[in-house]
């Protein structure tokens, strides 16, 4: 078990918090929270050590088209980086959804 | 021979298998101790069926090509849940996983669906490796050929919690790939391992 985090500086506003994935093999949950301090951070605990260069890789590719000042933490049950970005994906999806 | 993700395979060793990616030291050690493979959830072809590979640590996983020649033998999630096919014996104390498997068996049974144990507990049932950590969910793959409701998985999931000593993670495997049923039962959008990737899909499409 590890836990570590990353900031980036970012600007974009997300409407609210958003919750995707379950607890279990192969796969991890993300809370998405708005922020107030220009910039997202990263927050992960994962059951897979030695890996934080990956999480590095898949969170800049991720900033990099989503600049978003939020908190996102991640809680991962060994999921691959295809699993985390798409998760990604989807819960930034449901943060600005319009309800 | 049909093969479905989550099989397990047994092998004489390392040099029964290919990968385009240097195999870790790890891999090695794994496979001189258990000689057994898993079935990945990725196509086959020619010569080659999808397998990994699972070290001691939680984070060491690899994925190789297997020649179908070179199987030994097949162990499915299914055989395990009769005792008389596990190769190893718990005469002092059951790990809490397998307790729970054994307590919510017949529960499973009644539901006619086709299911089995995964995971370190399926792993450790069929190679007799001591594999189960304290830690340890009980894995289990159901098979879902026709549709089941969310009601139906949300109630099936209650049943079998109330029964639990341990955290259940259950896969579902459905016609459009595997889906947890956890996330089946609350979210819209689901993620779905398919044979090439892992993708996001609408949760009432999984069987259409």
């Amino acid at each position: 078990m590890e836990s570590f985090s990353f900031k980036y500086p970012a600007g974009k506003k997300v409407a609210q918090r958003a919750h995707v994935g379950v607890v279990g093999s192969g796969d991890l949950e993300i809370l998405l929270e708005p922020g107030n301090n220009n910039q997202t951070e990263f927050i992960v605990r994962t059951a897979a050590d030695g890996f934080q260069e990956i999480w590095k890789a898949v969170f800049e590719r991720f900033i990099a088209l989503n600049d978003i000042d939020a908190v996102v933490t991640l809680n991962d049950f060994g999921a691959t980086p295809g699993v985390v970005s798409l998760r990604l994906a989807q819960v930034l999806e449901l943060a600005n959804k319009i309800k | 021979m049909e093969l479905n993700p989550h099989d397990l395979l047994r092998i004489q060793g390392m040099e029964d298998l290919y990968s385009g990616c240097p195999f870790p030291d790890w891999v090695r050690v794994a496979l001189v101790k258990a000689p057994y493979v898993v079935v990945r959830r990725a196509e086959h072809i020619i010569d080659g069926v999808p397998v990994g590979i699972r070290g001691a640590e939680r984070g060491q996983r690899f994925a190789a090509w297997l020649h179908p020649d070179k199987i030994l033998e097949v162990i499915t999630p299914g055989s395990l849940i009769n005792p008389a096919h596990w190769k190893i014996a718990y005469p002092f104390t059951m790990p809490a996983t397998i307790q729970t498997l054994t307590l919510i068996a017949p529960v499973m049974q009644m539901t006619g669906y086709g299911w089995g144990p995964t995971g370190s507990s399926g792993f450790e049932l069929a190679t007799g490796i001591s594999s189960i950590k304290d830690t340890s969910d009980l894995d289990l793959v159901i098979h879902l050929p026709e549709k089941i409701t969310k009601q139906q998985g949300s109630s099936l999931l209650e049943q079998l919690e109330k029964l639990s000593l341990v955290g259940l993670d259950i896969q579902m495997n459905t016609p459009a790939g595997g889906v947890a049923i956890r996330e089946y039962i609350l979210a819209e959008q689901v993620l779905v391992k398919t044979s090439t990737a892992p993708v996001l899909q609408d949760a009432n499409c999984l069987w259409s």
